[in-house]
């Protein structure tokens, strides 16, 4: 009897750490020139964003189903374990509601569906997190869940992208539509709260809004764990990772490249930064 | 001359009152080319003229008014909405003072225009938050403390009171050099003086019955520093007076209820019935009612049952179009004020007005560098954003008062709130420091701020010769004014604008925007741009349309 934290794929969180810390991922779709490809296993994110740019339609993003939940937790709850199940948040996917009608199909406690509230970077920490107090000799369902939506609840990080036109095709942009605008050449900072994208800054150029985001961060404090993010251009993600450095632990300190489910709605160029008290 | 006139009544002020207006037009070139700065635009004499025909239109329509008292609230009221510039501004307060000065007088006896140019004067020092001497100001108080002296002396008459009051601005006209040097240093009185000058002086023309034709009052010669070959003629484009808000949808229809006890609440209840986004300003005797509707008769027919319409105004939105504001977005129609922030801003050039569009400006009002906007035409831009809160974008130091007159006055169920911007830079700093997200007053602080961190050089051509911060400045030099102060001078724009940059900060972090005048040649800019960039290494140097008239370049440091 173990407890088993299960997520789905747009977190980013790397595969070899998700194999080490026996996390179970779903992956979720994206649908190019009207072909599905399930993230990280059809298709890598080199390929994806050569796609984006030069796709005449914009992708789309598609929610694993309720059946691609059940698959991976099936296994798990048949072993005898308790499944925990992580997800991006509710208002920006509908993956939170796929797993819990996934989980409705199995007795009662014996799936429990969390929503991070976030994406990203900051739904990877807590999945993480999450993770490390499963795989703690005495872990218990109640304590693993009750921290974990604890977490939920704390998150905290901004993203900074290139331009809001992949936001907004892509029906994610909320009230960050207040930046947009395309004729000064601005770098909205963004962050997500309970669910919904919000304006921050929008800094002339990229150095400003480096020196923005990690201003922003500073002001938050010092965290347990830190994880920066890109689409295309990895420069910009490791310049805040080590001028931030010291707010978290260096092996706590994580960098992944956003695959294709997140990258479809903020588009070449963007970065994101998250922490965990 | 007509002389033992112990009293003016209403039909006399009116008189002296079309009096003002006509001597202010003949003086308005006059006073337009007695600005400081040889800059082509904030025009002194236009501004005023303006605001005082606003005040003169509002007199006209309340005919039916025939005490002194009613007829100077009429002007005041007037003045008041259509106060253009910081000189208009100040005009507006001072009739404002007048009016209150003989309040409840059925006549002016010499005792009321003693009163009146007292009051005239403390109201317009108080429109100023840090008066200086050597201004319009100095020149009013002249009037009245001459008038006073007289007054004092025993004189009953108030024709020779008039008269006394007119000689001694015309004597503290005379002085403003000697108070203000830059005034001195250019060589002429001060322009909005000159103004007040005229008004006193056209007014009194009228009252003694002098009302053919303006003569020439021998005012330009005044300290004998103003050389009246200097005069220039400044033409109104009449598409900016016109210049009103573009609807969506339905008519946009608006008109002014004369009647009695008018109430706001009872109005706004029957129209909301039949109409939407209702907005009603005013009460009492007067209302503006502005609505958006697909039945228009049906509001009038409302209207017209609280008293006499005025200055109906329909407008079909959906075949509007603003032809300034090459934005194209799509702007959904608030149905009625809604809680929440927008920002407005004056711009002038289509560029600069789609870049404020683009930014997230909920309406501009078009203006600044040419015609300054009136205060009504700010706060109808305002009402036409339908938040609750507006922050004003002046972007001109000459319509930040209006805007501040305009935040002043406030509309039915809309705040107005300014921002400082002394220029269109600072306007479009000020403009990415606004996020709707966060409360008023954060924004009002992050905006301030962004103000701050930008450097303004402004490179625009002299009208004529001068002299300016001690230098010599001849006509069709190219000017750099760097945050108001005259930095350099050359024979082309570029190089005015190289040599300005250096009396600014700039380092490897700076970003230096160029905004492109109406008729700048882009290729020009391309090079200039390049050459800038390899002048400041690590400095990003941005250039956008801005469209302006009569500055070939706008440029900010931050």
């Amino acid at each position: 009897m173990a407890v088993r934290i299960v997520t789905d794929s747009t977190c980013d969180i790397d595969l070899t750490l998700a194999e080490e810390l026996s996390i179970a991922i779903v992956p979720a779709y994206v649908m190019i020139d009207d072909v599905a490809h399930r993230q990280g296993i059809d298709i890598n994110p080199t390929q994806f964003y050569t796609r984006l740019q030069s796709s005449a339609r914009l992708p789309s993003t598609s929610q694993p189903t309720p059946a691609d939940f059940t698959e991976r937790i099936e296994p798990l709850v048949d072993a005898g374990d308790d499944v925990v199940c992580i997800t991006i948040a509710r208002q920006l996917s509908g993956t939170y509601n796929s797993a819990l009608q996934a989980a409705q199909q199995f007795s009662e406690g014996a799936v429990t569906v969390i929503d991070t509230g976030t994406a990203s970077v900051g739904h990877m920490l807590q999945v993480i997190a999450a993770a490390e107090d499963a795989a703690a000799p005495d872990a218990v369902p109640d304590s693993v869940v009750a921290a974990a939506r604890t977490r939920a609840s704390r998150g905290f990080g901004y993203t900074m992208v290139d331009t809001l036109e992949y936001l907004q095709k892509g029906g994610r942009i909320g009230k960050a539509q207040a930046f947009m605008g395309s004729l000064l050449k601005v770098k909205p900072i963004l962050k997500v709260a309970e669910g919904e994208v919000l304006p921050v800054d929008r800094p002339r150029n990229l150095r400003r809004a480096l020196q923005r985001v990690e201003d922003l961060m500073r002001e938050h404090g010092p965290a347990s764990k830190l994880a920066v993010a890109y689409t295309t251009d990895p420069a910009p993600a490791e310049e805040i990772r080590s001028r931030l450095s010291d707010l978290a632990p260096a092996d706590q300190t994580y960098t992944v490249q956003i695959g294709s489910a997140i990258g479809t709605h903020v588009g070449p160029g963007a970065i994101a930064v998250a922490t965990l008290a | 001359m007509k002389t033992n006139v112990t009293a003016l009544n209403g039909s006399d002020l009116r008189q002296a009152m079309l009096g003002a207006e006509a001597y202010m037009e003949l003086y308005r070139d006059a006073a337009n080319a007695l600005n400081v700065f040889p800059v082509p635009d904030g025009d002194t004499g236009t501004n005023m003229l303006l605001t005082l025909r606003a005040g003169i239109d509002q007199m006209n329509k309340d005919a039916d008014q025939d005490t002194a008292s009613a007829v100077a609230e009429s002007i005041a009221v007037g003045a008041f909405w259509g106060a253009r510039g910081n000189s208009g501004v100040i005009l507006s307060q001072l009739l404002r003072g007048f009016a209150d000065g003989v309040a409840g007088s059925v006549v002016i006896e010499s005792g009321d225009a003693v009163a009146a140019f007292r009051s005239a004067t403390d109201s317009a020092y108080r429109a100023v938050s840090q008066p200086r001497e050597g201004t319009m100001l100095s020149v009013i108080r002249g009037a009245s403390d001459a008038a006073m002296l007289a007054s004092d002396a025993g004189e009953q008459d108030v024709i020779v009171l008039w008269q006394v009051a007119y000689e001694g601005a015309i004597e503290a006209l005379a002085r403003t050099p000697e108070q203000l040097p830059v005034l001195k240093e250019a060589g002429v009185v001060d322009s909005g003086g000159l103004g007040v000058v005229a008004v006193i002086g056209g007014a009194l023309q009228h009252m003694t019955g002098q009302t053919g034709a303006p003569v020439d009052l021998g005012l330009r010669s005044i300290g004998g520093l103003i050389d009246p070959a200097q005069t220039a003629s400044v033409s109104i484009d009449s598409d900016f007076l016109e210049a009103h808000e573009a609807e969506e949808f339905g008519y946009c229809t608006q008109f002014v209820i004369h009647g009695r006890d008018l109430s706001v609440d009872t109005l706004r209840s029957g129209l909301d019935a039949i109409a939407e986004s209702t907005v009603i300003i005013g009460g009492g005797t007067a209302v503006r009612v502005h609505v958006h509707t697909e039945d228009p008769g049906a509001a009038l027919t409302f209207g017209i049952g609280y008293g006499d319409l005025d200055e109906v105004k329909i407008d079909n939105m959906s075949l509007q179009n603003r032809d300034w504001a090459s934005g194209h977005r799509e702007r959904a129609r608030p149905e009625a004020i809604r809680p929440g922030i927008s920002v407005i801003a004056v711009a002038s050039g289509p560029g600069l007005a789609a870049l404020f569009q683009d930014a997230g400006c909920a309406a501009i009002v078009p203006g600044g560098q040419t015609l300054n906007p009136s205060a009504s035409e700010i706060i109808d831009a305002a009402l036409s954003a339908g938040t609750t809160d507006v922050i004003v974008l002046p972007n001109n130091s000459n319509v930040i008062m209006t805007a501040a007159q305009a935040a002043d006055a406030g509309a039915d169920g809309v705040t107005l709130h300014v921002v400082n911007t002394g220029s269109m830079p600072q306007g479009t700093a000020a403009m990415l420091g606004f996020n709707p997200e966060v409360s008023v007053a954060e924004n009002l602080s992050s905006m301030a701020a962004a103000v701050r961190a930008v450097e303004t050089l402004e490179i625009t051509r002299a009208v004529r010769d001068s002299i300016v911060d001690g230098q010599d400045v001849i006509e069709g030099q190219f000017m750099a004014i760097l945050e108001g102060r005259l930095v350099c001078l050359a024979d082309v724009a570029e190089a005015a604008l190289r040599e300005g940059l250096t009396h600014c900060v700039v380092n490897e972090n700076s970003i230096i925007t160029l905004y492109l005048g109406d008729g700048t040649d882009s290729e020009q800019a391309a090079a200039l741009r390049e050459d800038l960039e390899s002048v400041y290494p690590g400095a990003e140097v941005d250039v956008y349309e801005g469209g302006q008239p009569h500055y070939p370049y706008l440029v900010s440091v931050e």
